[in-house]
């Protein structure tokens, strides 16, 4: 008690050493817990994320599989070899028949998709090309369109005359060698006066000769999972549309992450003025104060040329008295005035944004793919050539509460029949397309000598079907249109649920019940796969997320890091601050020993005041630490940049007390404190009782 | 109760060997009250530590109580301390964070085998015979140097020992506050018959001992008495 008592008043009576130790135990415990805290909600955001948008619970896939299933696709950036399992619905069937734990399983496929829109030129003259085809004649239109292709091409020339790189370019390509009369006959007045004329080749020759020479990095590439949309809605509960509309049952179709759409597939200018008033709306920050924004302006005011060269001359002309209006600028030129609307600041900006979509978003591609368009997806296919499918985007879809979380929304999701037939499957409609095919042409038999003959002058003497080659390629021609018509129809077809969920699958999602049942359910399904011969093997959603389940671990392991480091640092000071106190304290001491006291009383005093130092400081420490926790956990940490918010998994970062991590934390603060204080203590046993004596003679 | 035989000890100062005391041999019998005199220098401080256990000799045997201190491990030593000897120092070392009550306490604390109203009752009794029982809640330096060399001998006191050292007690003191304190020791070495041993260098408190020992040069030069 005595021991207590004295290691008590030594704290309270060496103010500075006290001070000095307890602030360092208060801020160790504070990062602790805080830094702790944070590491878990970031941790268990991403699991939230990652389990309620893509890994489900579960993961299984082929036994055979050459590598592990990583769902985000591998390091490399590729797409996991893990083959495929040929039967859902047997695999389904059996795991759901023999697993009660199992709530549903919905095939997956996953693949990297790029599709190119074609630059601005390609988009006008397709709409050209639309309003040239009767009956519908706006020529109004058509005349703005040749207006704006005009300007296009004087651009281009213009380029090509005053920029010299790109002249070399040319020069050196052979691709481009005929660049220079390409251009010239483009510019030429009479290429323009008779447009209408002829209209269908000129637009080829725009579109194959000129569009080309428009460098652009319009190549959109992105992830896509294969799936059955209605099961994927159902099962991962927040799932939701965000615009346009769900694929219909039994139709195919195609749908956008939210994120995606808005982040890669938008306008480069409107996805930076959204940006912006994000920032200023959500987080309170202004242009004026912050670096990023002031960038995002400059970005835009550099590239504003993405607006100027997609707004048609005519357009242009009508919009320039209202740009003069809003900027207060005497410029003429439409592109100064576009140039001068984007240096926006916080005084404008407002009435800016809601200009910008009132009068200029109309007149330029807002988005890349528009929602209900048809556009051709096209992906690697397990052969490894590319292979593309006609898919209607329905609209695009986000997580609730993870709308801004680039983990769950940067992929996008196509239906399992499309999946498939991009991947090269042979599914039982394409079976049955050749299988008819076949049958119109009479060739069921049709054999070498066949083809042979169809591609030979002279006609072979014996052949088994003796129609004329003429008949047999009109034939060949008449079924491959039936052919292609069916490929059209197939946007508009409906389908069975077994013709989505038959068939073959590189991977499927499990959905349990309990999702504390994770690891027996896994063992259950290695124990039905291999006593019913399905041939599959399990994964945990961590393992399953590849790289992105790692990431919660790195960042905890670069916190532990901090965390040892400062303790490391703590250590060091609490040690020194006690060996000097040591040392102050070495009369009284050796008075101690002389007297009688043996050195483990002395060890056992300086235990105490150790203990005393970590409890008194650390309980302040875990209280400051818990105050924390707790208003961050009412008012969220706000995500700043998409960093940020694929790290929170939203856009705001809500912190939760967790009691173990606080006793621990509390434990190990104290074991540094005692583990600190043994040199000293050490050194104090070591203090001899002629200490008392010093001075005395 | 104390007997030195042929005891010397050498302090080694860099390189050379310096004699603080030379072939001393004494006994000092119990209830003494006994001043070991000599100038600065002459070794008095050096018998002290030897006798109090804090040092040891370089030849010879000193006994305490009967023991041989040569023979006994650190531990032990430490006992000895704490049961048999009382020390009381030139410069008080009083613990500073602790007050009167828990200064007096601590040996007691250290001896473990006391029930709580027995070190309370010794602690008052003490305190009461140096005249501090109204200064309990002091802590040293709320006190006289005077009044700190009070709670000195009550804490030397406090473990009952058979024999109290005292090295220069009055050094730090006024002499009248110095005769105080010898007056004191005198009183309770005559009521308590605690043998006491203490060094001065300071005449007018060596003609109060009953036996003085003279020291010079780390010699016994002499002995008397009063």
């Amino acid at each position: 008690m005595i021991h207590f008592k004295i290691a008590l008043r030594n704290v309270l009576a060496q103010k500075f050493k006290t001070a000095v130790i307890g602030i360092i135990i208060v801020f160790g415990t504070v990062l602790a817990i805080v830094g702790n805290a944070f590491v878990d909600a970031v941790s268990s955001g991403m699991e939230r994320s990652l389990i309620s948008s893509i890994t489900g619970h579960i993961q299984i896939f082929s036994k055979d599989a050459k590598e592990k299933l990583s769902v985000y696709g591998t390091s490399e950036g590729g797409v996991s070899d893990i083959g495929h399992v040929n039967d859902f619905l047997r695999v389904r069937d059996t795991l759901i028949r023999n697993i009660p734990e199992i709530k549903d399983i919905i095939p997956m496929g996953s693949n990297m998709a790029f599709f190119s829109p074609g630059n601005i030129m390609d988009v006008r003259l397709e709409e050209l090309r639309a309003l040239l085809k009767p009956p519908k004649r706006d020529t109004a239109r058509i005349h703005a369109l040749k207006n704006h292709l005009r300007a296009m091409v004087s651009d281009i020339n213009d380029d090509f005359h005053n920029n010299v790189e790109k002249a070399s370019l040319f020069a050196q390509d052979n691709d481009f060698k005929n660049a220079p009369a390409d251009i010239a006959k483009a510019t030429a007045p009479g290429f323009w006066t008779g447009f209408d004329s002829g209209g269908e080749q000129k637009i080829e020759f725009l579109a194959n000769r000129i569009a080309p020479l428009i460098f652009d990095d319009n190549v959109l590439m992105f992830h896509f999972f294969g799936t059955v949309p209605q099961a994927f809605a159902r099962e991962f509960g927040l799932f939701e549309i965000a615009k346009g509309s769900m694929i219909p049952p039994g139709m195919r179709g195609f749908l956008f992450g939210d994120y995606f759409y808005e982040n890669y597939v938008k306008h480069r200018i409107a996805r930076r003025l959204d940006s912006i008033k994000r920032k200023i709306e959500k987080d309170g920050q202004t242009i004026s104060r912050s670096k990023a924004l002031q960038d995002l302006v400059t970005a835009n005011v550099s590239q504003a040329a993405e607006i100027y060269s997609q707004v048609s001359p005519d357009e242009a002309r009508k919009l320039v008295p209202a740009l003069q209006r809003i900027t207060g600028s005497g410029d003429k030129g439409f592109r100064e005035l576009v140039a001068g609307f984007l240096r926006t600041t916080d005084a404008d900006f407002a009435d800016r944004y809601r200009f910008f979509y009132d009068h200029i978003a109309p007149h330029i591609v807002l988005y890349r793919v528009k929602i209900g368009e048809i556009f051709p997806l096209t992906a690697i296919s397990k052969s490894g050539y590319t292979s593309s499918v006609n898919v209607k985007v329905y609209g695009t879809f986000q997580f609730k509460s993870f709308e801004s979380s680039m983990i769950a929304g940067n992929f996008s999701i196509v239906d399992m029949i499309s999946f498939r037939e991009m991947y090269g499957f042979m599914t039982a409609e394409k079976k049955e397309q050749s299988k008819a095919l076949e049958k119109e042409m009479g060739i069921s038999n049709f054999g070498r000598d066949e083809m042979e003959s169809m591609f030979s002058k002279s006609a072979p003497a014996a052949a088994p079907n003796n129609e004329p080659d003429s008949a047999l390629i009109s034939k060949m021609k008449s079924a491959a249109a039936a052919a292609l018509g069916r490929k059209q129809n197939v946007i508009g077809q409906e389908y069975s649920k077994e013709d989505f969920e038959g068939g073959p699958f590189p991977h499927a999602t499990v959905i349990l019940k309990n999702p504390r049942k994770i690891k027996h359910v896994m063992k259950r399904i290695a124990e039905v796969s291999s006593a019913e011969k399905l041939g599959i093997q399990a994964e945990d959603w961590r393992e399953a997320a590849g790289f992105m389940g790692q990431l919660a671990f790195v960042v905890r392991a670069i916190l532990y890091v901090c965390v040892i480091v400062i303790f490391i640092v703590a250590a060091f000071i609490i040690m020194n601050s006690m060996l000097m106190a040591t040392m102050e304290r070495s009369r009284e001491i050796g008075t101690m020993r002389a007297i009688g006291a043996q050195k483990k009383t002395i060890l056992s005093m300086f235990l105490n005041e150790a203990f005393i130092l970590s409890a008194i400081f650390g309980l302040i420490g875990t209280a400051i630490g818990i105050l924390i926790i707790l208003i961050i956990g009412h008012v969220g940490i706000p995500a700043s940049g998409d960093i940020a918010s694929f790290f929170f998994s939203g856009p705001r970062l809500y912190l939760s007390v967790n009691g173990w991590h606080i006793l621990i934390v509390l434990l190990f603060m104290s074991l540094v404190s005692v583990l600190s204080t043994q040199y000293p203590a050490i050194r104090a046993m070591r203090i001899s009782p002629l200490e008392a004596m010093q001075r005395s003679e | 109760m104390i007997e030195l035989k042929n005891v010397s000890k050498e302090y080694l100062l860099g390189t050379v060997r310096v004699p603080a005391l030379k072939d001393i041999s004494l006994t000092i019998g119990s209830g003494e009250f006994t001043v070991i005199a000599g100038p600065s220098g002459s070794g008095k401080t050096t018998l002290l530590n030897l006798i109090g256990c804090v040092d040891t000799a370089s030849a010879g045997t000193v006994s305490v109580a009967g023991q041989d201190t040569s023979k006994l491990h650190e531990t032990k030593l430490t006992d000895l301390r704490l049961h048999t000897l009382g020390f009381i120092f030139q410069t008080f070392n009083l613990i500073s964070v602790l007050d009167v009550y828990d200064n007096v306490e601590f040996p007691l604390l250290l001896m473990k085998n006391l029930s709580k109203q027995e070190r309370r009752e010794r602690v008052l009794y003490f305190t009461s015979k140096v005249g501090l029982g109204g200064h309990l809640k002091h802590r040293p330096g709320e006190l006289s140097g005077g009044q700190r060399q009070r709670v000195a001998i009550a804490r030397a006191l406090v473990t009952r020992p058979k024999v109290v050292l005292a090295d220069e007690p009055t050094a730090n003191l006024d002499s009248a506050t110095g005769q105080g304190i010898i007056d004191l020791m005198k009183s309770i070495n005559g009521s308590e018959k605690t043998t006491f041993l203490f060094s001065t260098h300071d005449q007018s408190i060596m003609q109060q001992a009953r036996r003085v020992i003279r020291l010079h040069d780390g010699m016994l030069t002499g002995e008397g008495g009063s």
